[in-house]
């Protein structure tokens, strides 16, 4: 995989999905050339079918808009899936396997934005995020991987609630792994309000209600008291997670947005500053005596 | 050689902590409403020390002019959730639109923690969230998009010009290709996150026929302007150029119902 947009549905809160691409070639030293489209789809984790779906190819400056729902209609797919858009350069197309460097694929990987969009079935309300998905989960690319996750993004009230969507990417379709994640809600004064633990697989998509989590703790009216605002923490030591924010209103008004991993605020963030940052955060907020 | 030349870096980052703040847009009208969201990330990444952040908020009007200054102390792992609404009547302004520029300090015990890592590159980034509302449900974020590239915070103002990158102003076009039908507009707001004047061309055009709308804007540093289309049809946005290389514009998709999307473009 060269480049990729890897993305979940959200069909069990009534949203469909769209996917905005655009062919943005020649640039970044890369010459012009078409892009030839393959979709995958995993329902809880596997595959929906053996061979990828074609859907055709984009040519140098060419934009597409692919609807996912009905893909998936059409494929008589009921539930939610995690997907993945394989964008393959077409002189890298007869090759079942290419040699490329890391650096020549963070090159591709940020030549554009993919676009995933949400539409409210009931009310038509559309919302989505951009974002670049890189190789991930993929042990020739990394030999470890942990993520530090934390999202101020908390807003419960009567009409909101903020959920996180979570899915695990594997630019190596042929491993399987489970993630353990440890998600925790703090609130504005940094205290630990309500946590959970579970755990996810390889191309498997997870969405959790942060409502959900405080009212199963007791915590939620005291929550809602103290004003509704925190902070999601999610927190994994031995894989990779896409974790989405989404705040819904009642309506079916959604804002979703993604995280910004450490090298946003600390960019020379790594080793064992990271693996030990990791240890001490599940450390203070998910010791074992006390997990819910 | 390289050691006398390195001598002034080294000395350079023995004493500052270079500070990146970054620079969002607020919307404030009797109709949107906005929302400041930012944790202390400190706590995160040095997890065994209790350290407290300080929040240094300044807004800017539509056109540039500082609003005034306004800040607030985070606890250890905390977080601050505050209405721009609420900083505005404390500055007793009533500007709709603008920018807010947030530089987070840490405390002096980080600051030497980073020292003691002895890195060149040790600089602190703090990216926030804009939350944007309405009363009709709408519901948006955007997370920091281009830092404030008209300063570096925590080094004396001469040393911030002598480091600051020259601005890289660069034409940019949406990935994103938006399908409006009929009622709906789009709307983007550029920001001038650079030191000088930016002058630009913004256009919005469709992947079939070519550009539906273009318009001319000179906008002031830290300063917005705002440029919407009504085409039932697939559009994107264009602008050339940008005021630094990450300057994406914001876009504000609104229904016939009134209600809105808003993401960077």
């Amino acid at each position: 995989m060269i480049k990729t947009c890897w993305f979940a549905t959200l069909r069990d809160i009534g949203y469909s999905t769209e996917l905005s691409i655009t062919n943005p070639l020649p640039c970044q030293g890369i010459p012009a050339q078409s892009l030839k489209l393959q979709l995958r789809l995993f329902e809880d984790a596997s595959p929906v079918a053996e061979n990828p779906i074609p859907l055709g190819t984009l040519a140098p400056g060419a934009r597409i808009n692919i609807d996912i729902e009905q893909i998936l209609n059409n494929h008589s797919i009921k539930g939610d899936v995690v997907g993945v858009l394989n964008e393959i350069p077409s002189n890298m197309c007869s090759e079942a396997l290419t040699q490329i460097s890391l650096s020549e694929i963070r090159n591709w990987t940020s030549i554009s934005d993919e676009f995933v969009g949400y539409r409210h079935q009931a009310s038509g309300i559309k919302s989505g995020v951009h974002y670049q998905s890189g190789p991930m989960n993929d042990v020739r690319i990394a030999s470890s991987n942990s993520i530090i996750m934390q999202s101020p993004k908390i807003v419960i009230s009567d009409r909101l609630d903020t959920c996180l969507l979570v899915f695990a990417p594997s630019s190596d379709l042929t491993i399987e792994k489970r993630i353990p994640i440890h998600i925790a809600v703090l609130d504005q004064r940094g205290n630990l309000v309500a946590r959970t633990t579970t755990e996810i697989g390889l191309r498997e998509r997870r969405l959790f209600s942060i409502k959900e989590i405080l009212a199963r703790a007791n915590k939620l009216d005291p929550f809602l008291q103290q004003g509704g605002f925190g902070t999601m923490v999610g927190l994994a030591e031995n894989g990779n997670i896409v974790p989405l924010s989404i705040t819904i209103d009642s309506s079916g008004g959604m804002a979703i947005d993604h995280t910004l991993p450490p090298p946003y605020y600390v960019p020379w963030w790594g080793g064992e500053a990271r693996k030990v940052a990791t240890h001490d955060l599940i450390q203070r907020f998910f010791s074992i005596d006390e997990h819910q | 050689m390289s050691r006398i030349l390195n001598f002034p870096k080294r000395f350079f980052f023995s004493r500052y902590v270079p500070r990146f703040a970054y620079t969002h847009i607020f919307l404030n009208s009797a109709k949107r409403h906005s929302m400041l969201h930012v944790q202390n990330p400190f706590s995160f990444f040095w997890p065994s020390e209790s350290l407290e952040a300080r929040a240094e908020i300044s807004l800017n009007d539509a056109n540039g002019k500082m609003i005034g200054k306004w800040q607030k102390t985070i606890p250890p792992f905390g977080m601050l959730a505050i209405s721009i609404q609420e900083i505005l009547s404390e500055l007793r302004s009533t500007a709709e639109l603008g920018t807010i520029t947030l530089d987070l300090v840490p405390p002096k015990k980080y600051e030497k923690y980073l020292h003691s890592l002895n890195r060149s590159d040790a600089r602190i980034a703090s990216p926030f969230w804009m939350r944007f509302f309405d009363d009709l449900g709408s519901q948006a974020y955007v997370h920091s998009i281009e830092a404030d590239r008209t300063r570096i915070y925590g080094v004396p103002r001469i040393i911030s010009r002598f480091i600051s990158k020259k601005d890289s102003r660069v034409t940019w076009s949406s990935d994103r290709t938006i399908r409006l039908d009929v009622g709906e507009s789009a709307t983007a707001y550029i920001v001038n996150h650079s030191r000088q004047k930016l002058c630009c061309t913004a256009s919005w055009n469709s992947p079939t026929s070519g550009e539906i709308k273009a318009a001319n804007f000179i906008i002031s540093r830290k300063g917005i302007v705002e440029f919407s289309v009504e085409y039932p049809g697939e559009v994107f946005l264009s602008v050339d150029p940008v005021s630094t290389s990450n300057a994406k514009p914001y876009v504000l998709v609104q229904l016939a119902s009134q209600q809105f999307a808003l993401t960077h473009g």
